[in-house]
């Protein structure tokens, strides 16, 4: 019975022109802006700037063109990093040896001191395919990239052994046990980076695909109770036997299955705009690779770590149905929800842009933005514990959507003493 | 089967939508007549249990309304005064809707079958596949009313189902009720006579908040006898009795003009056979804009 209510709350809430044509748009909007858009219109206005003589030699790229070429580009850089972190210590040493002889002792740990140096850029090179240059240049990297992964995180275990000592001194429960989690969670060298990690931070992280999805829901769950009104079908379901309780539980357990699928959806979308821009996902990657996640206490991979994003971004989205659910129950009529639940929806992404000092004040979006409880050891004092800020977050905003769904139950179906 | 209404007064602020109004139903049709803004939606909303009465309450078979909650919802079929209903859902899926809200215990082919039963019952059965978006507002009636029978009401009450139908849905309408009325209660409020003079088993007429009359539509009739006259005017005398009289009709004849005068008296005037419209004339006669007697 329960099954069949949600299917139509779903059905009344997703299933009209309205819902449909805003989704669509939105859906070719985040594509449009994840694949990098603006690289490609301000391509486009560099070119059209240029003399008419280099237009001539060089013809504007299609959209198609401009975005297959990064993906080539991105392709081979992949595959020379994958032969690079590939070899054998032995293969490593002996080419390193040959190339030492052949260019000088400084261009092991600079190829750019060997830029002059003949035969270096001449195809084939040591390894074949790649020249010299390519070969050093991509082993410099990557064992650049390996170092400061590394530096960040000797950096964080010398700091927690300094503020425990400090917290040992002045008898700080909290900072003492906080600080010996660091230890222990950083103590496991990090996951090696094997390969180059192309527009990936600012897909993950710079992404406006959430806000999409909250304008989505503001669109779904404000008219989906205080719609009833407007339609004066609200008589129908209060004097139906189920009408009372199950079918606002039905809404707002629609409205949790609305968010969770346009946060899929647009995630997927999010995905795809990458895929089509650079060509490459680094799933394998340990998430340290990403600049914005060198600190991050969990040594996962970047699909764990992209899980644990589409799950903490369902959580607020579904958070934010809770909510703007509970203000359509209590509205008068559709106009009046929208109203309240966009006055509501600008409060969260305020606190979620403009994040205040405490973090008790945090809105229910934060949760939307993982990089925030991931890119450090995060805790909050919980009678001298340390607790992670994400579970807190998400413990609080689960007994507030509870109550909010309470107050909403007795509201909505009170007996009225006019209507 | 009985469904009580015992001292109901509603007040809202300064205005008293209901006085003490008490009543009894058994089973048949209940026709709940009245003019705008006598108080007849705010009765059925405080029956159906969504609007809290200011003292008094509703008993269903000796039981309090309230107490029995979901039990009285169950045996409750409700179709509200014109609502606009899910427009991008078909006829039958709506039904199939409704039914889920009800807590119909029927699903697949049985609940097939009793969705096409109460669509042929309201005769849109081909109309089963149809946008409700696109049905007329007479469709939209007779589906509130299908929706209503779905869970096999006990107490069926239809809030102004003729509002806004032309005159042959209304009979059509009317005798949809009329066949699912046994072994039911049915409330069918209404300002239009002519939708209950025939089938109601007995009227309430309420004006303002108190009940004027309640009895069967041919005691109510016989209670009119020697109080409707029929009076020949001449043409010019027209506008003079209509301001001193209740004039129920005006027949321009050949040489003269032919009132019907409702009234307890009415000089130089032959007593014919009422009817309930003149019935309701008499009784809501400042609704109806009638003179003085």
């Amino acid at each position: 019975m329960m099954g069949r209510l949600i299917g139509y709350e779903l059905k009344k809430s997703v299933w009209t022109r309205f819902f449909l044509a805003v989704f669509c748009l939105a859906l070719a909007a985040n594509f449009l802006l994840q694949c990098g858009i603006e690289s490609y219109v301000s391509y486009s206005r560099i070119w059209e700037q240029d003399d008419p003589a280099v237009q001539a030699e060089n013809p504007k790229q299609s959209f198609w063109e401009f975005y297959r070429y990064d993906r080539t580009v991105t392709h081979d850089l992949r595959a020379q990093y994958s032969f690079v972190a590939g070899l054998s210590p032995e293969e490593e040493q002996a080419a390193l040896a040959a190339l030492e002889e052949k260019y000088g002792t400084g261009v092991i740990e600079d190829p750019n001191t060997g830029i002059s140096a003949e035969g270096i850029f001449d195809e084939p090179g040591y390894f074949g395919a790649y020249t010299d240059f390519t070969y050093l240049s991509a082993r410099a990297n990557l064992l650049g990239w390996n170092a400061e992964i590394d530096a960040a995180r000797e950096n964080v275990l010398r700091a927690a052994e300094a503020l425990k000592k400090q917290a040992e001194s002045d008898g700080d429960a909290y900072n003492i046990r906080r600080n010996d989690a660091v230890l222990q969670l950083y103590a496991a060298p990090r996951p090696k980076v094997t390969t180059f990690l192309r527009f990936a931070g600012k897909n993950f992280f710079g992404a406006p695909t959430m806000l999409f999805v909250f304008l989505l829901i503001l669109v779904t769950a404000t008219v989906s109770v205080a719609g009833e009104h407007d339609r004066q079908t609200w008589l129908l379901l209060h004097t139906a036997r189920n009408g009372k309780g199950k079918t606002l539980l039905a809404k707002y357990i629609s409205g949790w299955i609305t968010a969770a699928a346009l946060t899929a959806i647009f995630q997927l979308d999010a995905l795809l705009a990458l895929i089509f821009q650079g060509g490459g996902l680094y799933a394998d990657q340990p998430a340290a690779a990403l600049h914005e996640l060198q600190l991050c206490p969990f040594p996962i991979k970047i699909w764990q770590y992209f899980l644990l994003s589409t799950a903490m971004q369902t959580f607020a989205a579904a958070v934010l149905s809770t909510i703007l659910t509970t203000v359509s129950a209590c509205s008068k009529t559709g106009v009046i929800a929208y109203m309240a639940g966009a006055l509501i929806l600008i409060g969260c992404l305020l606190l979620f842009y403009f994040p205040p000092r405490s973090e008790w004040l945090t809105g229910p979006l934060a949760l939307a933005e993982p990089s925030r409880y991931l890119s450090g050891y995060y805790t909050c004092d919980f009678f001298g514990f340390p607790v992670l800020w994400a579970v807190i977050d998400a413990i609080l905003w689960t007994l507030l959507s509870a109550g909010l769904m309470l107050f909403a139950q007795k509201w909505y179906h009170r007996e009225r003493r006019a209507i | 089967m009985e469904l009580t209404v015992e001292r109901i007064t509603k007040e809202y602020r300064s205005l008293k939508a209901l006085d003490d109004v008490s009543f009894t139903l058994t089973e048949g049709i209940h026709g709940l007549l009245g003019p705008n803004g006598a108080g007849k939606t705010t009765l059925v909303n405080i029956i159906v249990g969504i609007l809290r009465p200011t003292s008094g309450r509703v008993l269903w078979n000796g039981k309090d309304i309230a107490s029995l909650d979901w039990r009285y919802r169950n045996i409750l079929g409700f179709q509200p005064q014109t609502p606009s209903l899910y427009k991008s859902f078909r006829a039958d899926e709506f039904l199939r809707y409704m039914a889920a809200v009800k807590g119909v215990r029927l699903t697949g082919k049985a609940l097939d079958h009793r969705v096409d039963e109460v669509l042929e019952t309201v005769n849109l059965r081909a109309e089963a596949k149809k946008r409700i978006g696109a049905f007329s507002g007479g469709m939209r009636q007779r589906l509130g009313i299908a929706q209503a029978l779905l869970n096999n009401p006990k107490l069926l009450i239809l809030d102004e189902p003729t509002a806004g139908l032309d005159p042959q849905e209304r009979v059509r309408l009317r005798n949809v009720i009329a066949t699912v009325a046994m072994n039911k209660i049915v409330i069918w409020t209404t300002h239009i006579v002519s939708d209950i003079e025939y089938i109601a088993r007995d009227i309430l007429l309420l004006g303002k908040g108190n009940f004027l009359a309640c009895d069967t539509p041919q005691a109510l009739i016989a209670g009119m006898k020697d109080k409707v006259f029929a009076r020949s005017v001449q043409p010019q005398e027209v506008p003079i009795w209509q301001e001193k009289a209740l004039v129920g009709n005006v027949l321009r004849r050949e040489n003269d003009v032919l009132l019907r005068i409702i009234g307890d008296e009415c000089p130089g005037g032959t007593p014919i056979q009422p009817d309930l419209e003149d019935v309701y004339l008499y009784h809501f006669r400042e609704a109806s804009g009638g003179g003085e007697q």
